[in-house]
């Protein structure tokens, strides 16, 4: 191989350069001999050869230099050469280059979002040990009973460490008192600087013994947290601060950096010791040993776990249980999120493709007008090879500019993205979104692919000109008839992506226009929500007392007759999940209606106060509403939602069944309390995902079952946002202990809820729009050129007495013919689309007609436009002028 | 372009002579063209030999070190099968310039 020998010549430079002298001299030597037979004197035979040899050193350097040139060379001359052709068509150099990074930025930008949120290595010291012990119940992920997790530690050897972090709220105060609502985490010692490898930025990780009682107020701070509430306080090792109303040690910072991303802001040790009965559930995650593969280690869990199982008494279907040993990793994105970032990929790839389609489409146009000047190239020797070479350089130089413009372009759109969709950097938490090395990596492939792509077949099409014919057709560059349909194809084909494209977000757009006037059965404005928890419970060891329904009864009343108190609140309720806020469902039967023990009826049963249905705006669709009246005296009732009545008494009176919560045992019997089904109200949007789909409700009385653990809703005359810190702080104040959490204005929960989508639909939107732009110039260029290329014959057609309507209407005709193929193809491919994105949208069908004849509408319209500023100036040709340039 | 127009056209010649005479170090082959083409191409007597070690490095030809009939050092140059390709697609589009110039010169 000539390239590898020139690389080997570039190590062997020493050797080689003696022997380029040896050559030289003994050339000359033989001159200086033939000379002398010939009769010249020495001194004479010596200039003569030396005058015919040329410059001594020069020759060396240009020997060596072809010796070791490494092919590079002649890219780079290639490159140059290039880069002047282009400097001589600024203006199909600029839109080229436009195009593609128009084509690369936006490519780049969602690869970035991609690396990291799915491929990116954790940034922990040798993430790859790092797994997550998940159990699993009837196939479903869960967490870890701390039981289990104690048995793990005592009994597995796969591990270096194994650790626990508790799923336990824990609260935080300030150092003002001002707000309380931090989270932190419990974990074992050792977990923060051992198996995370986090370093600490002052102090020391939990001791050993830390975490058993009596030793378990110690506490690690987060940097972000000890930077702003903390305000960097550097003496703060050795301070105390209140966790749960109790004072805790601060021994440890962690350093500055990812962990702050996100997650909890503070740990605190905790120890389970095997045997010792614990009710806690969390995580448990390890470090493997080096060399114990995840699946040896899944096995070790597995075999201990069914050795759990044989004399476990709490989990008695042993066949339902299992273990799972899985690698750390980003895992909790929203599965909506995930797919669209994957939809949004493709798409943007698209928008490649058809960049790449309209700069092969244009290197064409240029091609067929340069065949003069390479017919003159081969004709002086240039090989086909050289100039398909040529012509491959000037289309990766192109793609090589457009790269690097498109490189920052991408960098710019990941910014604005992460910006307009904040979720986004929180939802990939551990790994920064930035454009890194193997983002770069991929840009300059994705850059390479697409010089060669668009590069190849106008490269291959020119360089293989006929010498003869191009020679002697002067300088007449008519000649495209070859080269037209391969463009009308590379332009058909860029309107169907750009169709498909534009479906897209027409169906995201239909999609989120739903969603936004969907009925969400509540009015959501003025009305501030907030969870209410108890703050006087140990860390350790549960509920430390649970008072009596009575004394919880009296107490919610209290609490709600403060809240309504607050100046400003019009009316307020207590309730377990405020809507949108997600539920907890309960099996249930109805007395008198059939029942299947294998599919019992299923409700999201939820705990409200009476006004909780003024407060909200809910209407009531028959019977009544539930009364003060209704308490713990009384008969319990119950009000079931629409879908309730739908889904289970589609053909009975509701409000005269009894529905029993918890359902029937097998022999038939009720399991729990029985209810009165008193009213019907109008759905609510209680899932935590707008979908538009409601299950079954039912809403009891809290004062007919009163719960330690609330939310409130609380409607407002004025500003909710003026309220809340009035609402804090009667709420903290009050004797009960309890503690303000996630206070929320409704009307932002329904935003964010709304985020998703509209991060969807805005960044589909944008793409979709690029490849609109992007097909217009493709089509606007295929047709300035024909109109170029016929300009002859146009002025032929008008001297023969066309109109000139007649005339643009024959080159907008000719652009129609390819609009309205490629918009065919993309309805098709559209279709195929529609059924893909359909479990992703909302309230659109699998064939979106609406979307889809608007954007095919707009498509047509924009396609006319493109066209129609070509024909105008082909009508405007003057026809002597055209003929007399020929 | 003259540049590679002479580039060309030497290769072709280097090629040509190989192919004449077989085996042939760089003087002699610039001693060749010389006498063959009666002196009419007269080139620099060293750019003969950047043309042979690129022809060279591309494979086209194949040099050893051997000894001259006066017993001296020299690099014998000897032409390879891609070469001989390359020697008839050089001869080839030689014809089609001369063609071309040829038609050229008439319509001008």
């Amino acid at each position: 191989m000539a390239l590898i020998r020139r690389m080997v010549n570039l190590f062997r430079r020493g050797r080689v350069d003696g022997e380029i002298e040896a050559e030289l001299k003994s050339h000359i030597e033989m001159r200086i001999e033939e000379n002398v037979a010939a009769g010249m004197t020495a001194e004479e035979a010596r200039r003569d050869a030396m005058v015919r040899f040329g410059n001594h050193v020069v020759m060396k350097e240009r020997v060596a230099a072809a010796d070791a040139s490494l092919g590079f060379g002649s890219f780079w001359r290639n490159v140059r050469f290039a880069l002047r052709q282009l400097r001589r068509s600024p203006g199909f150099a600029l839109t080229a280059i436009l195009t593609l990074a128009l084509g690369i930025g936006p490519t780049v930008a969602i690869f970035s979002i991609i690396w990291a949120t799915f491929f990116a290595p954790l940034s922990y010291p040798h993430p790859e040990q790092l797994v997550l012990a998940w159990t699993h119940y009837k196939g479903e992920r869960s967490s870890t009973l701390a039981d289990v997790y104690a048995q793990y530690a005592a009994q597995s050897r796969s591990f270096e460490r194994l650790d626990f972090e508790s799923w336990r709220t824990l609260h935080l105060t300030n150092p003002d008192h001002t707000e309380d609502e931090t989270v932190g985490l419990p974990v074992t010692p050792g977990n923060v600087t051992k198996t995370m490898g986090l370093r600490l930025a002052m102090g020391r990780d939990f001791l050993p013994d830390e975490g058993l009682p009596g030793k378990d107020h110690v506490v690690i701070l987060k940097h972000k947290v000890w930077i702003d509430r903390y305000h960097s306080d550097p003496n703060i090792i050795g301070k105390y601060i209140l966790i749960q109303d109790q004072p805790y040690l601060v021994v440890g910072v962690v350093q500055a950096g990812p962990p702050d991303r996100a997650g909890v802001p503070f740990m605190v040790p905790v120890i389970i010791p095997p045997g010792v009965h614990s009710s806690d559930f969390g995580n448990v995650i390890g470090r493997l040993k080096p060399g114990v593969t995840i699946a040896q280690a899944q096995a070790e869990l597995s075999l201990i776990d069914q050795r759990l199982l044989a004399q476990s008494t709490e989990r008695k279907d042993p066949q339902s249980w299992a273990v799972s040993v899985e690698q750390l990793h980003n895992d909790w994105l929203d599965h909506k999120l995930e797919r669209n970032l994957w939809l949004l990929l493709a798409s943007v790839g698209l928008v490649l493709l058809i960049a790449c389609t309209n700069v092969a489409n244009l290197l064409l146009a240029r091609g067929s007008m340069r065949r003069q000047e390479i017919a003159v190239r081969a004709a002086l020797g240039a090989t086909r090879r050289q100039i398909f070479a040529q012509l491959l350089a000037e289309s990766l130089t192109l793609a090589l500019i457009g790269g690097a413009i498109g490189i920052p372009l991408g960098w710019g759109l990941m910014k604005f993205s992460l910006a307009i969709f904040p979720e986004l950097a929180i939802q990939t938490a551990e790994t920064v979104i930035e454009i890194n090395l193997p983002v770069l990596v991929f840009a300059f492939v994705m850059t390479l692919i697409a010089g060669v792509l668009f590069g190849c077949a106008p490269g291959w099409q020119t360089a293989r000109v006929s010498l003869s014919d191009t020679l002697k057709q002067g300088s007449r560059s008519v000649g495209g008839h070859s080269r037209t349909p391969v463009q009308a194809v590379l332009v058909t084909a860029e309107i169907a992506l750009a169709l498909v494209l534009l479906a897209g977000a027409g169906m995201a757009m239909h999609s989120f226009w739903n969603l936004s006037h969907i009925d969400l059965g509540f009015a959501a404005d003025h009305v501030v929500t907030g969870y209410l928890q108890p703050r006087n419970t140990a860390i350790r060891g549960g509920v430390a007392h649970v008072p009596s329904t009575e004394e919880m009864a009296v107490r919610n009343r209290e609490l709600l007759a403060q809240i309504r108190a607050v100046p400003g609140v019009k009316d307020a309720a207590l309730c377990t999940n405020p809507p949108l806020h997600g539920f907890g469902t309960v099996s249930l039967a109805i007395v008198g209606e059939p029942y299947d023990q294998a599919h019992p009826p299923i409700a999201d049963l939820k705990l409200v106060t009476p006004s909780y249905f003024h407060t909200l705006g809910i209407h009531i669709a028959g019977g009544r509403i539930l009364e003060e009246g209704d308490g713990l005296g009384s008969v319990p009732v119950v009000v079931v939602n629409e879908t309730f009545v739908r889904r289970y008494l589609p053909r009975t009176d509701p409000l005269s069944k009894q529905i029993l919560l918890g359902g029937q045992d097998s022999a038939g019997h009720p399991s729990s309390l029985s209810l009165q089904i008193v009213g019907i109200f109008h759905d609510v949007m209680d899932d935590e995902h707008v979908t538009g789909t409601v299950q079954p409700e039912a809403y009891v009385s809290l004062w007919q079952i009163p719960v330690p653990y609330l939310s409130f809703v609380a409607r407002t005359a004025i500003d909710p946002a003026a309220v809340t810190s009035a609402l804090r702080r009667t709420i903290q104040t009050d004797a009960q202990g309890l503690t303000l959490n996630n206070v929320e204005l409704m009307q932002t929960v329904v935003d964010n809820q709304r985020a998703g989508d509209r991060f969807g639909m805005i960044l589909f939107g944008s793409f979709a729009g690029v490849a609109l732009l992007l097909a217009a110039v493709g089509i606007y260029g295929v047709m300035a050129f024909w109109v170029v290329q016929r300009t002859h014959e146009i002025g032929l057609r008008m001297a023969l007495g066309a109109e000139r309507r007649s005339v643009v209407f024959l080159v907008v005709r000719k652009g129609m013919n390819m609009a309205i193929a490629g918009i065919a193809l993309g309805l098709l491919a559209a279709a195929v689309l529609g059924r893909l994105l359909h479990s992703t949208l909302y309230g659109v069908g699998e064939l979106d007609i609406d979307s889809l004849v608007g954007v095919a509408a707009l498509l047509l319209g924009v396609a006319v436009f493109a066209c129609w500023l070509p024909a105008r100036r082909s009508a405007a040709i003057d026809p002597m002028q055209a003929l007399r340039n020929e | 372009m003259a540049r590679n127009d002479l580039q060309g056209s030497l290769d072709l010649l280097v090629l040509k002579t190989l192919s004449q005479r077989g085996s042939l170090h760089g003087y002699g082959i610039v001693a060749h063209i010389q006498r063959a083409s009666d002196e009419l191409l007269q080139v620099e007597e060293g750019s003969i030999y950047p043309a042979l070690h690129r022809m060279e490095q591309s494979g086209w030809i194949k040099s050893e070190w051997a000894l001259t009939e006066t017993g001296r050092n020299a690099k014998y140059y000897k032409l390879t099968t891609v070469g001989g390709k390359q020697l008839r697609a050089a001869e080839e589009g030689f014809e089609q310039l001369v063609k071309g110039v040829r038609a050229m010169l008439r319509y001008a």
